[in-house]
């Protein structure tokens, strides 16, 4: 008799794994098709650049330049101890730019947008603000969804590009300042080893990471349940879903493409 | 010559999950036929407009626009372009001005609209609802509730629609300003005669608007017939409405 009710538990969870699964292929279908055809609201998607990209940038700042410190200080004291201090300003641009960098900024982005993205649709949703524009004939998709997407994709790469900066830069100023590291010999180690692959790899998992958070955002939020509480909800699913999926995919393309 | 019928809803069933909230809906509206739909709250009311405006898939069932069956998504568009709808809950959105939320349509919609045309036309709209015209360039959550009611009900005519919609117009607003939006609307309703579908608890707005009643309960049609009749009828459930 249990068995059988573990198995129709099972099934049950299955069926709604279908079902969300289901929801969103339609819903990455419809971004493809309402994007390809039109309208494209660019004064919109230049708004959404400007909050999505430009507003994050102090709180990405912030996080890589400690990081950045942080990651040259434990270098340095692992590296001490083979006699290989002079590895730090290396591996902290190659860490920083592979890796920290890129995946910084999609867990911050993750928790700063992804959030707000789905709490601002999901209360459009839950106010009948979305009924209304289909009524007012502009689709969702063009007027609120792609715009979002496209701000989040491209913003990630550029924040993450800054990030790097940033966080070579914390590492730098504890180098010189702390670790007694000659500024110009730090520089050039720093620029010796770092190659472009480097560099481009991590934006390109930043720009995959901002379409994931651009997408889970606005997916959660257009799928909000009735009232208050589900906004609240939809909030919640959009960070946790977004930020475990930019570290899932952050493995998947290290391994696919970039680990060499 | 045989009268034109607007909007047809035939058998119309919605069920979500396994809960029937739609079953079996039937009703003709003749051009310059006002509709009024009451029932309490969580008779399907809303969700009966909802599939009507092609917002929710029917789970079965059909949909005729002047005589026409509404299928697939450009139908539904067509449908939906001719269709001015205010929303219970008023559905404004907060980060345009009131003008811009009245002319939203048009603004959105024209490659390079006209924009000082287009905010004369909203502010007309507005003094059309009893509204100042300075709150033009307000916010909606700088408005009261009846405000924004208004700017709804703006909103909604600002197109010139075949058909208007108002979902519970007067819900949560004292008596004098519900008195004054049912003026409004049957003035609207008066002037333009167009078809109109009105949800409501309010009996008054059906007993002076109304060419026809639809008692919704628990998701069917419960009573149907014109205001007159629903006087004589000897339904319970209307009796109720009716004596408040
Ligand atoms: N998305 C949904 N999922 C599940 N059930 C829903 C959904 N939307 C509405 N319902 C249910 O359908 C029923 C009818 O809801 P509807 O909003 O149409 O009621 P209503 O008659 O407009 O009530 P009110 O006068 O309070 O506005 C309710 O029982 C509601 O719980
Ligand atoms: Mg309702």
């Amino acid at each position: 008799m249990k068995i059988v009710f573990y198995v129709a538990y099972i099934g049950k969870l299955f069926l709604i794994f279908l079902t969300k699964l289901g929801r969103f292929t339609r819903f990455t279908w419809r971004i493809i098709s309402q994007g390809y055809h039109g309208p494209f609201y660019t004064k919109i998607f230049l708004n959404h650049l400007i909050n999505i990209g430009f507003l994050s940038l102090p709180v990405v700042g912030l996080t890589t330049i400690f990081t950045g410190a942080a990651l040259a200080l434990q270098i340095y004291s692992g590296g001490t101890r083979f006699n290989a201090e002079s590895v730090v300003p290396s591996i902290v641009a190659i860490g920083i730019c592979r890796e920290l960098g890129p995946v910084l900024c999609g867990l911050i982005m993750a928790g700063r947008v992804a959030s707000s993205i789905s709490a601002e649709i999901g209360t459009m949703k839950v106010t009948e603000q979305i009924d209304a524009l289909y009524t007012l004939n502009a689709n969702p998709y063009n007027f609120l969804i792609i715009p979002r997407v496209l701000a989040c994709f491209i913003s990630l790469p550029l924040l993450t590009l800054i990030g790097d900066i940033l966080g070579i830069l914390g590492g730098f100023l504890v180098g010189v300042s702390t670790l007694d590291f000659n500024p110009t010999n730090y520089l050039l180690n720093t620029v010796k080893f770092l190659e472009i692959a480097d560099i481009n790899s991590g934006l390109i998992k930043a720009a995959i990471f901002g379409l994931i958070i651009g997408v889970l955002g606005t997916f959660h939020g257009l799928h909000t349940e009735v009232g208050a509480k589900g906004v609240g909800k939809a909030t919640i699913n959009s960070v946790v879903w977004s930020s475990i999926s930019v570290l899932a995919a952050n493995y998947i393309l290290t391994e696919a493409l970039f680990y060499k | 010559m045989i009268k034109k019928t607007k909007i047809e809803v035939k058998n119309l069933n919605k069920t979500i999950g396994d809960k029937q909230i739609l079953s079996n809906i039937s009703f003709k509206l003749r051009p310059e036929e006002h509709l009024v739909i009451i029932g309490s709250s969580g008779a399907g009311k809303s969700m009966l407009i909802k599939c009507l405006l092609g917002l929710e898939d029917l789970s079965s069932g059909s949909i005729f626009f002047e005589n026409n069956l509404v299928s697939g998504n450009e139908d539904k568009r067509r449908l939906l372009n001719k269709l001015g709808v205010c929303f219970q809950s008023n559905a404004l959105f907060d980060s345009y001005k009131t003008w811009e939320n009245i002319a939203f349509k048009t603004l959105y919609n024209e490659r390079s609209p006209n924009i000082s045309k287009l905010k004369k036309l909203a502010i007309e709209r507005l003094e059309e609802v009893g509204l100042p015209r300075n709150i033009a360039e307000h916010y909606p959550s700088e408005l009261s509730g009846g405000m924004q009611k208004r700017v709804g009900i703006a909103r909604s005519i600002f197109s010139e629609p075949d058909v208007l919609i108002f979902d519970e117009p007067t819900t949560g607003l004292d008596p004098i300003m519900s008195k004054k939006i049912i003026s409004l609307i049957g003035k609207i309703i008066e002037n333009s005669k167009k078809t109109a579908i009105t949800i409501t608890h309010d009996i008054n707005l059906a007993m002076l608007l109304a060419s026809k009643i639809i008692l919704l309960d628990s998701g069917k049609i419960e009573w149907t017939g014109s205001p007159t009749k629903a006087l004589l009828s000897k339904n319970k459930l209307l009796k109720v409405f009716l004596n408040g």
